[in-house]
């Protein structure tokens, strides 16, 4: 007899029913009529019933050897999520402790300077110190004439307050003639002195609409408006700018109460309107409105900008001394040129109409060495006569803090009839250095 | 007249996509290098060259607000980073020397200071979710950032 059975480990109970059914059976087996047959039968079974158990046990084990498997094979795709996350949280601990690692590393253990109510405050400045050779007609001089030393603040008091103050600690000495048609003796003025020639406080309405209160350079031109030796090729300025914080055209610096903005047009807004307007006194006349003003163009991405200014107003407190000023200046930044240009004129009742034009172009050789020539013509209406200088200069960044520069510039007085002044030649050498931070 | 139009389309496809084999570099597509993102509440709209132009004006801050006047908060990366460069190269269009020109000049006729820069993707964008007027550049290699809106793509 031969009994075939399909199990599977899930039939476990009914095999051991089957066992144990067969085993309680077999002593009434054994008392009926032929127990040989029986007990044979009964050995039979149970030879069945082992063979069936020893089956079980095999499929049991392979079942098992599946199920174990199985979970080998999903234990590496939950080992390779908890190693992404693992990757991803050290990641971020990475970044956190760069974190960290960089705040330690500027403050460290250094007290921490607080702002009495300011949002933010930022503090910079820079050092410029210059050695200028002065070779005129009756002799030489040679001075390291000029030390300057500027803080810059910036407060931001809100979103749309800010102020910002220029601090300056002077000792210069502007190369001066000394004789009297002051253009064949050489010499240096040393003057030393504490200005504050930029404090002004700003109220921002939006980028098209800024007040600003206080004091500032003047915003005509290009040059006036960069004013700072630390982004000048030339420290000494173009001639219709000297002397530092004086009106040989218009009055450098101003106190008084300025409107500005800017908009932009065009295609992809990509170019700019801007302009400022003010009211203001100078040193020298306090007694007295100025008003002038500046709009500026910038063509897209064409690297020219496009500026005409105005202004008119009173020279001095006394006398007759209005003046009508008009101006342009055309800038071309872009790529390896940089050129500036500007021109000025004025109409005066007291004295002569004045009269100053620059040109500068400048060629970046690379990022750190940049060439520039000037052209640079005054009639500063005192009958003294015309000064023309050119200039070549070198400017080089070792680093961006650090600017230094050497200038060559050969200047021409022409004669004065009316005052019987002949005309005269100097040349002006000079190596400059400014750090700023 | 069906003539010139059906030759104009033609041309005008003709050339489109000759501008799309040879200007590769901004798209649409899902692929990128790198993300310029703002605040998911920044309402934004306009043409991918309208948004570039605009952000690098944030970036320089010569423009210190969005269109509506929210003020803009852009954040930089740290100097000689792969964002710094793309953001250099692809927004900006300058140089690193250029670059550094540009805020020594800002700061020292206005008082302006660079975009604080951020070393962190994780912790620049934990910024940008906070700052309603921010913009950033952060990596692209993965998928598109949660919580912040995608201003543009870069591929470089």
């Amino acid at each position: 007899m031969t009994i075939s059975i399909q199990c599977s480990g899930a039939r476990g109970a009914w095999v051991a029913g089957l066992l144990a059914t067969t085993i309680w059976t077999a002593p009434v087996l054994a008392q009926s009529s032929d127990q040989d047959e029986k007990i044979q039968e009964l050995s039979n079974r149970l030879d069945q019933a082992m063979s069936l158990i020893e089956k079980l046990s095999a499929e049991l084990a392979e079942v098992k050897a599946q199920k174990a498997s199985q979970e080998i094979q999903e234990i590496p795709e939950s080992v390779h999520e908890f190693q992404e996350q693992m990757q991803e949280v050290n990641l971020r601990l990475d970044d956190i402790e760069g974190v960290v690692v960089d705040v330690e590393d500027r403050i460290g253990s250094r007290a921490v300077a607080n702002v009495f109510d300011a949002k933010r405050l930022d503090i910079g400045g820079f050092l410029l110190s210059t050695l200028t050779h002065v070779n005129g007609e009756d002799g030489s001089s040679t001075s390291f004439n000029r030390q300057v030393f500027e803080l810059l603040i910036n407060g931001e008091l809100s979103d749309d307050w800010s102020l910002f103050v220029a601090q300056a600690f002077t000792r210069e000495a502007s190369p001066i003639f000394t004789d009297p048609a002051g253009r064949r003796s050489p010499d240096f003025n040393l003057g030393t002195g504490a200005p504050t020639p930029i404090a002004w406080a700003n109220y921002r309405a939006s980028d098209a609409f800024n007040v600003r209160i206080g004091k500032w350079v003047a915003p005509h031109g290009i040059i006036n408006i960069e004013h700072f030796p630390a982004i000048l090729l030339d420290t000494e300025q173009p001639q219709f700018l000297r002397p530092f914080g004086g009106q040989t055209v218009f009055a450098n610096f101003q106190t008084g109460v300025q409107i500005h903005g800017k908009s932009f047009l065009g295609k992809d807004d990509g170019s700019e309107l801007n302009y400022a307007f003010y009211v203001g006194n100078f040193g020298g006349n306090q007694d007295n409105f100025n008003v002038g003003g500046r709009v500026g163009y910038t063509f897209a991405d064409t690297g020219f900008t496009f500026g005409i200014n105005g202004a008119f107003g009173r020279r001095s407190e006394v006398g007759d001394s209005e003046y009508r000023l008009f101006g342009a200046d055309l800038l071309y930044d872009k790529g390896k040129i940089l050129w500036k240009t500007e021109l000025f004129a004025t109409d005066e009742d007291l004295g002569g109409d004045r009269f100053a034009f620059y040109t500068q172009p400048a060629y970046r050789l690379n990022d750190k060495w940049t060439a520039f020539y000037r052209y640079d013509f005054l009639d500063d209406g005192t009958g003294r006569g015309d000064r023309t200088e050119h200039m070549l200069g070198l400017a080089f960044n070792p680093i961006p803090e650090v600017r230094i520069r050497g200038t060559a510039a050969f200047r021409r007085f022409d004669e004065s009839l009316s005052l019987g002044f002949g005309d005269a030649d100097a040349q002006l050498y000079q190596l400059s250095t400014t750090y700023s931070f | 007249m069906v003539k010139v139009t059906k030759k104009a389309t033609l041309t005008v496809a003709s050339l489109a996509l000759a501008a799309n084999m040879v200007l590769p570099s901004w798209s649409t597509a899902n692929a990128a290098d790198f993300y310029i993102v703002v605040n998911e509440a920044n309402g934004f709209s306009g043409s991918e060259d309208e948004a570039k132009a605009l952000a690098r004006r944030i970036f320089l801050k010569n423009a210190k607000s969005w269109p509506g006047g929210k003020k803009a908060v852009p954040f930089a990366r740290k100097t000689s980073s792969p964002e710094q460069m793309a953001l250099l190269s692809e927004i900006l269009g300058m140089s690193d020397s250029e670059h550094v020109q540009h805020w020594a000049r800002q700061k020292q006729t206005t008082g302006d200071t660079p975009p604080r820069a951020v070393g962190s993707n994780s912790i620049l964008l934990r910024l940008v979710k906070r700052e309603e007027g921010s913009i950033a550049i952060v990596d692209g290699s993965g998928p598109e950032p949660e919580g912040v809106r995608v201003l543009l793509k870069i591929s470089n």
